[in-house]
């Protein structure tokens, strides 16, 4: 059973023919022109990639906050940009009815769009992965983030980006344009990461008061809230819960249980969620043709 | 092979498909002709699962398009009128896909891919990008993609439009072709030579409604009871007077009127078999009839279309 549904979403699956697609655009767009400027990209990115290496290596910096940060900007800006335009840009191309006349089931176009940007993210951390620990051994002070931290940073910039990629898609089922789909995307990525926060900060922490360290469990129910809203923001974990977890702050085993125990979690259900929300979007559209026309 | 019961679609208030029925068998091929907006697409939509009757029903070999269009899906082959194609994949990338996607087996995908490339005349074009096809080529790739899994019924819409006259003619074989291996193709198109060619059954539709339906030559019989014979005399239009007179004397002679003013060319209503069509020719030479030409005209599709249509939109 397992096998068979692993061989119908992944080895037989048309639809991550979407991967090769993918890249052959990132990397081959407008002719001869366009693959001199993605080879200087490509040579200016390298180049970047080695300095930093060799700052990490000479000057014996811990550059580990920093790097993590770049990690999470550019999966948070690449995730959606990869995915916003998976279905309604096929139904601006003309190219969905052709899709929905083949035998391919909604969770095969779920899964086969999920999957090809899939190793986009994992390609992106994994060379990432190698600045991190060389940061992590060559700093000449203690490291802002132990180990153990650094794994579940991983952990939760994957779950992060995998609830993006959920998300990204959920919204494209959903919405007939691309234009729409990412002005959607981008406005509740804004939402969430910029303005929640931002309100919280100024309202839920009391008047004139805006430090985050009042928002704490013992709080009112809405100190309460913002400060579970603010422990599922991806730099609160990177820079709040790691750190102290890292260093040994009070309430570290406390931190590091409910990031194990929660934030992943809630990236992953989250994306699961919106995954299957994909799933009856396509198979609803499907009804919806057959019932309504 | 497929059987329409009574089609009908509703927009609102807008009538778009009105009680439409028709049967085809295999190797038929049937030209839907009418303007835009008469209700060809939204008819073929329906066949091709994408739309669902207001009521009425169509089978496809002998299954329900409404009740059934997953199972239906696998017997059609559908071409829209606008149609894209993926950017980035080869030509032959593109067939394998959708190949796939109707659950070919691995080891037979290369071989259909190959087959229909070969049909649809692209197999120089195996490695190319999609995009850089030409739109005619893309027109025979979207062709070749309703071929993968050898459907048993093939819906066109406007296949040709857009094309040069080399591409049109080429599609046209194609089709000719596809009829010739006993696939049932419903055809759309507004261009009536186009469709002239090669079907045997034809459509007409205007404001919504399928005017007439049936084999080219039945319905030019019904339209067109008379052979029209088109006689030239030499002289001119001054030597039409007494062949004009002549003519109308003559039995079985219906109806004669001046067709070309220049050189004075009559159209004659003629009610004879192609025998008394000899002798009316021998009687005018006799007659001393001097006579450039004489000959008889087929009505065309466009002669069909414009005496069953209004010309009126919805």
């Amino acid at each position: 059973m397992i096998t068979r549904t692993f061989r119908h979403l992944v080895l037989d699956n048309p639809m991550t023919l979407e991967g090769a697609r993918f890249w052959r655009r990132f990397l081959r767009t407008g002719g001869d022109t366009g693959r001199a400027v993605n080879a200087t990209i490509f040579v200016l990115l390298g180049v970047f990639y080695l300095w930093l290496m060799y700052a990490i290596v000479h000057f014996h910096e811990d550059l580990n906050a920093a790097i993590l940060g770049l990690e999470l900007m550019l999966l948070t800006l690449l995730v959606p940009a990869s995915l916003y335009a998976s279905v309604s840009g096929e139904r601006e191309k003309l190219t969905w009815d052709a899709l929905i006349l083949t035998r391919l089931t909604p969770a095969q176009i779920v899964v086969g769009k999920l999957l090809s940007r899939l190793a986009l993210i994992v390609g992106l951390q994994l060379l990432i992965a190698p600045l991190l620990l060389l940061s992590h051994m060559c700093a000449k002070f203690n490291s802002e983030y132990s180990g153990a931290a650094l794994v579940l940073s991983q952990v939760a910039l994957f779950t992060w980006s995998l609830l993006l990629a959920g998300f990204s898609l959920w919204v494209s089922t959903k919405t007939k344009r691309s234009v729409t789909t990412l002005a959607l995307i981008t406005s509740a990525l804004l939402a969430f990461l910029v303005l929640l926060p931002a309100l919280i900060l100024l309202f839920a922490s009391g008047s004139g008061n805006s430090n985050p360290e009042v928002l704490t469990w013992d709080g009112t129910p809405l100190q309460q809230l913002s400060a579970c809203l603010l422990h599922l923001h991806p730099v609160g974990v990177l820079y709040g819960d790691l750190m102290r977890t890292s260093n040994h702050q009070a309430g570290d085993l406390w931190y590091a249980e409910r990031l194990f125990t929660t934030t992943p979690w809630v990236y992953g259900m989250g994306a699961l969620l919106c995954l299957f929300g994909s799933w009856r979007t396509l198979r609803g559209m499907e009804i919806a043709r057959r019932s309504r026309g | 092979m497929l059987e329409v019961k009574n089609l009908r679609k509703t927009y609102g208030g807008l009538v778009a498909v009105e009680g439409i029925s028709l049967q085809l068998g295999p190797g038929d091929i049937f030209g839907f002709i009418g303007p835009n907006g008469a209700g060809k697409t939204s008819t073929i939509k329906m066949i091709a699962t994408l739309l669902r009757p207001t009521s009425g029903t169509a089978l496809i070999d002998g299954i329900d398009v409404v009740q059934y269009p997953l199972e239906v899906r696998p017997l059609i082959g559908y071409m829209p009128d606008a149609f894209g194609v993926y950017d980035d994949i080869k030509v032959w990338e593109y067939l394998d896909f959708f190949a796939a996607a109707y659950r070919l087996r691995r080891d037979e995908r290369t071989a259909t891919v190959d087959r229909v490339l070969e049909m649809t005349d692209l197999t120089e074009k195996r490695e190319a990008y999609v995009q850089g096809l030409s739109r005619g080529m893309q027109q025979r790739l979207c062709l070749a993609k309703c071929l993968v899994h050898d459907p048993k019924v093939l819906l066109l819409d406007e296949p040709a439009s857009g094309l040069d006259p080399r591409a049109r003619i080429a599609i046209k074989e194609l089709i000719a072709r596809l009829g010739g291996m006993g696939k049932t193709i419903i055809v759309s198109s507004h261009i009536l030579p186009e469709l002239s060619d090669f079907c045997n059954r034809i459509g007409i539709m205007e404001r919504s409604k399928l005017l007439i339906e049936g084999d080219v030559e039945t319905i030019v019989r019904e339209l067109q009871p008379t052979r029209q014979l088109l006689i030239t005399p030499l002289g001119g239009v001054h030597a039409t007077p007494p062949l004009r007179a002549l003519l109308e004397e003559t039995e079985g002679v219906e109806k004669v009127s001046l067709e070309n003013g220049d050189d004075g060319t009559l159209r004659v209503a003629f009610a004879g078999g192609l025998e008394e069509q000899a002798h009316l020719l021998r009687m005018l030479i006799e007659n001393g009839q001097q006579l450039c030409s004489f000959a008889e005209t087929a009505m065309d599709l466009e002669d069909v279309f414009m005496r069953v249509t209004t010309g009126r939109v919805h």
